[in-house]
């Protein structure tokens, strides 16, 4: 109980003190930018088959701004408290350690869910892809998935290495599941993208897909990417929770 | 209440905390030492934030690393200044307590009555951000003891309070230091003589000395101490107090004579009487040592090895 309310707490406080103009304006820069785009491509009478449209959203949806929003909020979560030197006050309650870590996941979880959601929103009339219904329920699904998958593995980075957490988690991003997530290789599988990207796959099925683009998917059935998945969640906040409870954070005016 | 058993704390080649050996019993003490001597890393271990290298630790006879219970009896006032710049001070007074597990309407009552203690219940609904840093002082101050704990740890909690603010803040300690138990960091001695009968010298992350102060003053029987004594005649005075054998070192300065001495009483019975026989005026004899802050230097230089 006190665990819950501990990352109510958190949660509550954190949506609180990040009412500011500058990170309303991240907010709305990520949730609008694949308006933008796809308005853009709309005004230049460009009219791609719409299987592309679908697969356009959820490159900019679930992969940008839901995976950019979790980078932002969650990378830098023990980073912020240490520079602000507030970490030795939550750190001295009781389970302080990890309902400051669950609480900012659950937080960077809203933040860029609510801005995927307002992207999907606004896009999905626009994009006018086919069953846009189905599209836009499934794309909120993948987006949570991947926001979650992003979220925990940033974690890691937060509490194992808080001064460097965004340099690294940048890198992962961009090498691991960006590039090695595209590679068709076993080693892609261990990536949130592409299960992710599985399950879009078998969620929307795709017609007229190339047949050299289905090299980077696979034939398993959803639920094997789902539990893949949360093997993952389970992995990398389960790795750093234990690296948060168990590492000294020193500050650096000690007396 | 808190034992350190020949706790040693290292970060890589750097010693924190140096083998200390210590058992504090139920009360108020104030933990000496100037910036860089090992105060906060010795809170931090007592506080649980940093485990020992060597040695153990216990806090009401636990653990205190990662003791979610013993976090419920301890409040602690770090020296670290708050940021939260659009937060307001009772928010986060507020924000603690519900960290404690106290339930959001309980905790707001008791948010409200930790500010009204330390004097913040004007300024509590305004933003952090624009608080001065008696202010924030004041608040940090409040998050500690607004969970009623047991122990309460603060350091340096003096910084930045301006005198008003430094004496409502004494007051407001050694009322509190009368039924619960307190550990106060501080490298100013005055403010810490005002709150706590026991003192904790460290040095170099060294423990130097613990007791009360007159325990302490017997640390001193047979270290000298120095004294200053002004006179017209200065060199005459200085060959005075050579020829009676009272002093052990002398420097001249201007109308000044500063002496050591390893008995003070001796001297001080003896140099008046010798002078005046001598017609040689003093006008004026200052010795610091009834001050703790003789205490501290002389037990200092002692450990530095500049005091046989």
């Amino acid at each position: 109980m006190n665990l819950v309310r501990g990352v109510a707490a958190v949660t509550l406080f954190e949506l609180r003190r990040s009412r500011t103009w500058w990170r309303s304006g991240v907010w709305a820069l990520l949730a609008f930018f694949p308006v933008f785009i796809v308005v853009s491509l709309r005004a230049t009478g460009a009219d791609p088959p719409k299987e592309a449209w679908t697969f356009l959203l959820y490159a900019l949806i679930t992969e940008v701004t839901t995976s950019l929003g979790l980078f932002l909020w969650m990378s830098p979560a023990i980073q912020s408290e240490l520079e602000s030197k507030t970490w030795v006050y939550l750190a001295v309650r009781p389970y302080g350690r990890r309902v400051v870590l669950i609480g900012k996941l659950v937080t960077a979880l809203i933040w860029s869910m609510s801005s995927s959601l307002v992207a999907l929103t606004i896009c999905t009339p626009i994009a006018r892809p086919e069953n846009p219904a189905r599209v836009f329920g499934v794309l909120v699904v993948l987006s949570f998935l991947s926001a979650l998958g992003r979220g925990t593995a940033y974690s890691v980075f937060a509490v194992a290495m808080p001064q460097r957490a965004m340099v690294f988690a940048f890198v992962y991003t961009l090498v691991f599941e960006y590039l090695v997530g595209w590679i068709p290789a076993v080693i892609n599988q261990f990536t949130v993208q592409f299960h992710v990207r599985c399950l879009l796959m078998n969620w929307i099925r795709l017609e007229g897909m190339p047949s050299g683009v289905r090299l980077f998917f696979n034939d398993a059935p959803s639920w094997q990417h789902l539990v893949s998945l949360v093997a993952y969640f389970v992995l990398t906040f389960g790795l750093a929770l234990i690296i948060l409870e168990s590492r000294e954070f020193v500050s650096s005016d000690e007396g | 209440m808190i034992d350190l058993i020949h706790a040693t704390k290292l970060y890589g080649p750097v010693i924190g905390v140096n083998d200390i050996d210590l058992r504090l019993e139920t009360g108020a003490y104030g933990l000496l030492g100037p910036n860089g001597s090992g105060k906060t890393t010795f809170l931090n271990l007592v506080i649980g934030q940093l485990r020992p290298t060597l040695g153990r630790v216990r806090v009401f006879g636990e653990t205190p690393w990662n003791n979610h219970d013993l976090f419920r009896r301890v409040g602690v006032c770090p020296a670290q200044e708050v940021l939260y710049a659009n937060v307001s001070g009772f928010e986060w007074v507020e924000y603690g307590l519900k960290l404690q597990g106290i339930e959001p309407g309980r905790a707001a009552r008791m948010a409200e009555l930790a500010l009204e203690r330390t004097g913040m219940s004007d300024a509590m609904s305004r933003f952090m951000g624009g608080y001065s840093k008696g202010m924030r002082q004041r608040t940090k101050l409040a998050q500690a003891i607004a969970h009623d704990p047991e122990l309460l740890v603060l350091d340096e909690p003096f910084n930045g309070l301006d005198p008003i603010g430094r004496h409502d803040i004494t007051e407001f300690l050694r009322e509190w230091r009368r039924n619960r138990s307190l550990i106060l960091a501080s490298h100013i001695l005055h403010e810490v003589e005002a709150i706590c009968p026991s003192f904790l010298l460290i040095l170099s992350g060294r423990l130097l000395a613990s007791g009360t102060a007159d325990e302490m003053q017997l640390l001193m029987a047979g270290i000298p101490c120095d004294v200053v004594l002004s006179s017209d005649q200065p060199a005459e005075l200085a060959r005075l107090m050579i020829e009676l054998g009272v002093v052990e070192a002398v420097r001249l300065s201007g109308d000044d004579v500063q002496v050591s001495t390893r008995d003070l009483d001796r001297f001080a019975r003896t140099v008046p009487q010798a002078a005046r026989r001598q017609g040689i005026a003093i006008h004026e004899l200052r010795t610091p040592e009834d001050t703790l802050q003789s205490l501290f230097n002389t037990l200092i230089r002692l450990h530095r090895g500049e005091l046989a």
